[in-house]
């Protein structure tokens, strides 16, 4: 049975101006992208931009297919999407685009933005007040400050910092109450959009209250006084926000 | 499960009974709020938290009179219902 092969088309470069350092980069980027590497080959670099074409020997040619395909929707093994990554962070620094297409009917497979790819919003990281909660589940240090890690459900809060007296008030609290901590953070936005918080010191801290959302609705609404009971209640609250309800 | 709300949506929650708000749609009230308001409350379970944004706290807040700083009372620290400006903020946060 003949081989599938595939063509890596670079839109930069020609057969004679891509550099074999390069070409190198992107044939262990492909290779990592198509998996099967004992039956993945390079056939050759042929004219048409840079036309990388490579071949899968039949025995592997469907999963490599399957694994493309999971690729192309952002699925696939790891290892297939970093070589992905890779192919495209290389398109990207050669002001390059490319595509990967089946060497028999043409059909584009793997399409890759390159240089058009959106450029992440960069901002500076910045430090700011805040509180995290959570309950204590480590606590403990050998340098002039404490470290601490609060679990909030599936979330943990690490890089946590404190004074040694503070933690030794602290240690008493590992494993219970839920705590809320003050303090100041590092925030700095990451690449995917998603604001990280690097770093915490901690000032001070206070024993949450564990009850549930329903039970502290309950607290509210036996609140004297409070005019939130009342019946016209929701459309008076519309009526703040300028909405056409209130009618009180 | 986090539930942000907004004031509409609060002042339902702490009232489920209050007078319902109207479809614009049909310009009639929407019909069982507060059947649907309860099946929310109980579906919510004690590691489920509210969200309650400060500019929605100032509203109810205005509305509750003098119930307010009762009103402020009875959400100061609690784990599952949060208030401030910087739980809004903390999404960053590290998994293991």
């Amino acid at each position: 049975m003949k081989p599938v092969e595939y063509v890596f088309r670079i839109d930069a470069f020609q057969p004679e101006t891509l550099p074999m350092a390069r070409l190198a980069e992107y044939l262990a980027a492909l290779a990592k992208m198509f998996g099967h590497p004992d039956h993945a080959h390079f056939v050759g670099v042929e004219p048409g931009s840079a036309r990388l074409r490579t071949a899968i020997e039949a025995v592997d040619a469907p999963k490599v297919e399957a694994r493309l395909n999971a690729v192309r929707i952002g699925e696939g093994p790891k290892e297939a999407l970093a070589g992905k990554r890779i192919l495209e962070d290389l398109l990207a620094n050669d002001n390059a685009t490319g595509t990967l297409s089946e060497g028999e009917s043409g059909r584009v497979v793997v399409a890759f933005v390159g240089r058009n790819r959106t450029k992440p919003l960069t901002f500076p990281p910045f430090r700011e007040d805040a509180s995290i909660d959570g309950q204590l589940v480590s606590i403990g240090g050998r340098d002039s400050t404490a470290h601490a890690i609060l679990q909030d459900g599936e979330i943990f809060h690490s890089s946590v910092e404190m004074r040694r007296d503070l933690a030794r008030d602290l240690g008493k609290l590992l494993y219970g109450p839920p705590i809320r901590m003050y303090g100041n953070g590092r925030f700095e936005r990451q690449a995917d959009g998603v604001w990280k918080m690097t770093d915490f010191r901690v000032d001070r801290y206070e024993i949450l209250d564990g009850r549930s959302v329903p039970e502290a609705l309950e607290a509210v609404r036996a609140v004297p006084g409070n005019r939130l009971m009342e019946a016209d209640a929701y459309r008076n609250v519309l009526g703040l926000q300028g909405g056409g309800e209130d009618k009180a | 499960m986090i539930l942000a709300v907004d004031s509409s949506a609060l002042a339902l929650l702490v009232n489920p009974a209050a007078d319902p708000p109207e479809d614009p749609k049909t310009g009639q009230p929407v019909l069982h709020v507060r059947e649907r308001v309860e099946h929310l409350i109980a579906g919510i379970g004690a590691s489920d938290t509210l969200v309650i944004p400060t500019p929605v706290l100032a509203e109810a807040m205005v509305r509750a009179e003098e119930g307010g700083p009762g009103l402020m009372e009875a959400l100061r620290g609690l784990a599952r219902a949060k208030s401030s400006r910087s739980t809004c903020t903390l999404r960053s946060r590290q998994r293991r």
